[in-house]
């Protein structure tokens, strides 16, 4: 009890320490960085080429335009450039937590981010262009008559911006399985960053630019608290604009264009047209809670679904391990292996994008399947040792009155052997419930992704963050209780069972 | 009425019946007596088929039982439900569905095997359980039965799908002497009614009170046949 008091006192004191710290005057990004003599800058190489991306030749080095530049500017600022890699989307909250002294990866200026972050003057000025398939006349370049088109894009980025009110965006993940999604027909177009969309899009044959919907810039995002490191790297991008030195790097990923003469003697005033005024982030109300419960509901009927699906798939393989005979028992237990030693990211992936070219799944129905047939996996193995819990004896007795092996599982066996999985195929429920915010991987919006969506628009986690683990909690706490007082009643049966 | 014709059965190479021939004939009381591991309950479970055996056959009211096959094919396996049928089975550890009370015990085979109304089935098993003396515990799952009455339910349930015979395999060894009793009064009043019974016993006095005939088998072989009184001295 002293022990425990005693942690309480230290993790007490350690807010308050750390809290004190983050209310103190700003300190000097910039003294810090010369005094390291490093500046760390964080991306996400799987934005890939021509961003940040291994060296074909030597895949342990890193390139890219980005590399190059925040080389230059570090070189400018007289220290050196240390990439440190972070999951694109969680970028801006991990330099807010100081994890890296700027974020650069295609960063966009959005509103959402102006209003977190301070920007940098620009380092390449980029269209959002909007891509169709070849063979649909009906997309034109017009943000207005996009109105009810499914047009995939990246989630938080500036396109998702834009396209929200105006069209149904679908989020991706990744910058390849926009345009895969978009040739199996999934969506109508999609709108993402010039860049990608050459890299990515204009390659594929099946596919046409429509054009270019409006234009944006990347720059480097920095703590607001550090102002000092803000204006030494808008010096330094300056000089590297003016000294040819930008366009240099620009040319080598073939990204120099008419464009980017903008960023030579970009001035003040650009800058603050750029940065416009930032909204008032608008506070978590009703709307977002309607949002939340939408989410909340998705999140419900995929699981429901693929719970569904996972038991009886479950069952099948159960008996068809136990009773099937050797060929079937043997495809049932490869099956469970499989599904159960491979990551169900993976499998949901598969699914989804791998298959498209002969089975195109919505995303609801990849999401149910592909959660169903991997938990059916651990289903079975539930109620493997369910029937295995009941005595030999039971299905001897039942095979001595004349019924066949079918018969006797059906009416005496499974009865008693599904009572013994039911606490466990209940936890099971509540761990695919959790288990569902992966499908995000395949643009379904469930709980999990509207809370980073809102998050983002609200400028924190925190009050999303404790909706959406409230909602989860009140979806699987319920469950949880009755589980237990199942497992507690069998415990009893059984008690008693073994006294006599 | 049950004819096992030189029937031979090794377990994991342990010769467990060494050419039994033995015939029991309707309306008969058979024990089977002898020292553990002589062979008795394998030959009781190889007459029902819950136990194959190497070569040799058996005849249940004219349907026949041969050696284990590596497949069995539909034929065998609807031969072996048509004996099962007519040869009904008690267990020493009684059997009974876990899940189901008394009655739904006794009227489970009769509506899902035989396809009697359950009306019918209800009427027939309360009338076996008035029989076995447990018309008052018909709602109560086995867990909440005592050994003895689970015993009773179960050759209620047993006689519910009318059996020419009924194979006891040690009905009587997990009860206390007075549950016991209760039981070996049930299978009294069945033999008096002129039930065919081959009764598993290792208990001499059970064998004299209800059977008329006691075959000893010793190292899977019959070594003795004869009266109660003259095998069990």
């Amino acid at each position: 009890m002293i022990g425990c008091r005693a942690v309480l006192v230290a993790v007490v004191v350690a807010i308050v320490a750390l809290l004190a710290c983050d209310g103190a005057a700003p300190a000097s990004g910039l003294a810090r960085v010369r005094a390291a003599g490093v500046l760390r800058w964080g991306g996400d190489v799987q934005g890939g080429e021509p961003y940040v991306y291994g060296d074909p030749a030597r895949p342990d080095r890193l390139i890219g335009f980005e590399v190059e530049i925040a080389d230059a500017i570090a070189k400018q600022l007289g220290v050196r450039a240390e990439f440190v890699q972070n999951d694109w989307s969680n970028l801006v909250p991990s330099l807010e937590r100081g994890s890296f002294d700027v974020a650069m990866n295609g960063l966009e200026v959005t509103e959402s981010r102006v209003g977190r972050v301070r920007f940098t003057r620009p380092y390449y000025v980029f269209a959002a262009r909007l891509m169709a398939r070849a063979d649909d006349a009906s997309i034109l370049p017009d943000l207005l008559a996009l109105r009810g088109k499914k047009v995939g894009t990246l989630a938080n980025s500036f396109a998702f911006e834009m396209l929200r009110g105006a069209a149904e965006p679908v989020v991706y993940e990744g910058v390849e399985e926009p345009y895969v999604d978009l040739v199996h027909g999934r969506t109508d177009a999609v709108l993402l960053d010039d860049i990608i969309a050459s890299r990515y899009g204009a390659p594929r044959e099946e596919l046409r630019v429509v054009g270019d919907l409006s234009e944006g810039y990347y720059a480097l995002a920095v703590r607001p608290s550090e102002p000092d490191l803000a204006a030494a790297i808008d010096g330094a991008i300056d000089a590297l604009a003016a000294s040819g030195e930008l366009r240099r790097i620009l040319d080598r990923s073939r990204l120099w264009n008419a464009r980017q003469e903008r960023l030579v003697g970009w001035s003040a005033a650009d800058q603050t047209t750029m940065i416009g005024a930032p909204p008032a982030p608008p506070p978590l109300g009703t709307a977002h809670v309607t949002l939340f419960l939408r989410g909340a509901g998705v999140t419900l009927v995929v699981s429901v679904l693929a719970m569904a699906l996972a038991m009886t798939l479950g069952l099948l393989l159960a008996l068809g391990r136990l009773y099937g005979g050797p060929v079937l028992a043997r495809l049932a237990g490869a099956y469970v292996e499989v599904y159960r030693g491979t990551p169900v990211l993976l499998q949901l992936y598969l699914l989804y994008y791998g298959l498209a070219p002969v089975l195109r799944l919505g995303a609801l129905p990849a999401a149910v399947i592909g959660l169903g047939m991997n938990y059916a996996a651990y289903e079975a193995e539930v109620y493997r040792a369910g029937i295995q819990a009941v005595p030999a004896a039971q299905l001897e007795s039942a095979l001595a009155l004349g019924m066949t092996t079918r018969l006797a599982l059906r009416r005496v066996v499974l009865p008693q052997a599904l009572r013994h999985a039911i606490p466990n195929v209940t936890n099971d429920f509540i761990a695919l419930l959790k288990d569902s915010s992966l499908v995000s991987v395949i643009t379904v919006v469930e709980l999990t992704k509207q809370m980073t969506i809102t998050a983002v628009d609200v400028r924190s986690w925190v009050g999303p963050g404790l909706l959406c683990a409230g909602l989860y909690f009140a979806m699987s706490y319920p469950l949880g209780a009755v589980a237990r007082r199942l497992e507690k009643k069998l415990e009893g049966e059984r008690e008693e069972e073994a006294a006599r | 009425m049950i004819v096992v014709d030189d029937v031979k059965k090794t377990f994991a190479s342990r010769l467990v019946l060494d050419g039994v021939s033995v015939r029991f004939e309707r309306g008969q009381v058979a024990s089977l007596v002898g020292p553990s591991g002589g062979g008795k309950s394998t030959l009781l479970r190889c007459i029902n088929g819950l136990e194959r055996f190497d070569s040799g056959r058996v005849e249940v009211a004219g349907l026949v039982l041969g050696p284990r096959q590596p497949r069995p094919d539909a034929a065998e396996r609807a031969t072996l439900r048509a004996i099962r049928l007519k040869a009904g089975m008690v267990f020493q550890h009684y059997g009974l569905f876990a899940h189901m009370s008394a009655i739904a015990n006794v009227m489970e085979a009769p509506i899902h095997v035989r396809k009697i109304a359950p009306h019918e089935a209800r009427e027939r098993a309360e009338q076996l359980l008035d029989r076995v003396g447990l018309s008052h515990r018909r709602d109560a799952l086995p867990r909440e039965l005592s050994g003895g009455e689970q015993q009773r339910v179960a050759i209620a349930r047993a006689l519910a799908m009318d059996p020419e015979a009924l194979l006891l395999d040690e009905p009587t060894s997990a009860l206390d002497p007075e549950r016991k009793a209760e039981v070996v009064d049930v299978l009294r009043d069945l033999a008096k009614a002129g039930a065919t019974m081959i009764l598993v016993t290792h208990e001499a006095a059970v064998a004299r009170e209800i059977a008329d005939r006691a075959i000893c088998l010793r190292e899977g072989r019959v070594v003795a046949d004869g009266t109660p009184s003259e095998v069990l001295r």
